[in-house]
């Protein structure tokens, strides 16, 4: 069964969508976070897959789009990191009184991955984690940012600005166009913030960590977040493939995600909710 | 000549991935053409830093450097290694 419906959140209507197996009841569920910009539109049908997958086998799973996306309400200028952890615990309490749930998980990408981690710091009652290329530097990410709008204006062959004037941009006029919206200069300097593997605090268990690995790029920042999930008491798993980026891939209809990652996750997820697929 | 190459197997393969018929000789207007996006020009840059182990500067993001295969590759010979 597949559910559109809206909700209030802090004065806001916000879009989800919720997947639940037709038969049986649910005994745990999952929340999907997506990931910031132009990456969220990218990977809509990953997530539409993934929970449609997951729901067939016996979670109860929900997708919404945060404030200024999709069909929810507001801009994208309207978001910050604090008003998309506060959504994600509000549709996480949603989901679970939906079922009447004992579990509930939260699952991001990217930026999402980070937002659902940062969440469940605040919500001991998160049953679990999937993290699904986490943001773990936020300066790192923040620098990403700017660079992919100085790639933006290179393609566009406009009169190239330096990452010294859109940032001055960005502090003059608080906010910088961006993927069709805006970035804001509270969002990038909270994005700048973020030093995830510091900022693990909870036990929150069981963790999964998966990334992709190019060319023999460094993944050792994940190694780093996984530790601080065992140094916390928890447990924490990571799965790195070697594969390409899938989160920019540019056609929204043939949804690419590396099925050594998905399979990986599902078996996850199944093992320690020993649900049947 | 193996910079340039290596360069256009890249764009060849994994950005145009057969989508024209597009003979990518080594001088082809990448940008003005519309072959690379905003998206394969950081592809572009994460390929080079990770193959040839330089470190591409956000000043170095310009359209001259990203004009061809051939310019690419004369700003990454032009770099030292990170």
């Amino acid at each position: 069964m597949t559910e559109p419906f809206f909700f209030e959140h802090d004065q806001a209507r916000l879009f989800g969508v919720l997947d639940c197996a037709d038969a049986g009841s649910p005994s745990a569920g999952v929340v999907f976070c997506h990931p910031f910009g132009e990456e969220k539109q990218l990977t809509d049908r990953v997530f539409v897959r993934f929970a449609r997958r997951l729901a067939a086998s016996g979670f109860a799973t929900l997708r919404f789009d945060c404030r200024g996306y999709g069909e929810s309400q507001g801009e994208l200028e309207d978001g910050t990191l604090e008003s998309h952890v506060s959504q994600t615990l509000a549709a996480a309490e949603l989901l679970k009184s939906r079922y009447r749930l004992r579990s509930v998980l939260l699952l991001g990408l990217r930026f999402g991955a980070t937002v659902a981690a940062l969440a469940a710091e605040r919500a001991p009652d998160v049953s679990g984690l999937i993290l699904w290329s986490p943001i773990v530097s936020g300066r790192a990410y923040a620098r990403e940012l700017i660079r992919k709008k100085l790639a933006e204006q290179l393609a566009l062959q406009d009169q190239a600005p330096t990452r010294e004037q859109l940032l001055e941009t960005l502090k003059t006029e608080g906010r910088l166009e961006f993927d069709g919206g805006y970035l804001t200069q509270p969002m990038y300097d909270a994005l700048s913030t973020i030093d995830l593997p510091q900022q693990v605090k909870q036990a929150t268990s069981p963790v999964f960590v998966s990334t992709i690995r190019q060319r023999n790029q460094s993944y050792a920042a994940y190694d780093g977040l996984v530790n601080a999930y065992r140094s916390a008491g928890g447990t924490a798993d990571l799965v790195v493939a070697e594969e390409r980026e899938y989160w920019d891939v540019r056609s929204m209809f043939d949804a690419f995600f590396p099925d050594e990652l998905y399979g990986a996750t599902l078996d996850w997820a199944q093992a320690r909710w020993r649900i049947a697929s | 000549m193996v910079v340039e190459d290596t360069i256009r197997d890249f764009i060849a393969k994994d950005i145009m991935q057969g989508r024209d018929d597009t003979v990518l000789d080594l001088d082809y207007p990448l940008i003005e053409e519309k072959v690379l996006d905003s998206m394969d020009i950081q592809r572009v840059v994460a390929f080079v830093e990770a193959r040839f182990g330089v470190r591409v500067a956000d000043d170095a993001l310009l359209p001259e450097n990203f004009a061809s295969v051939r310019a690419i590759a004369k700003m990454v010979s032009e770099m030292k290694p990170a």
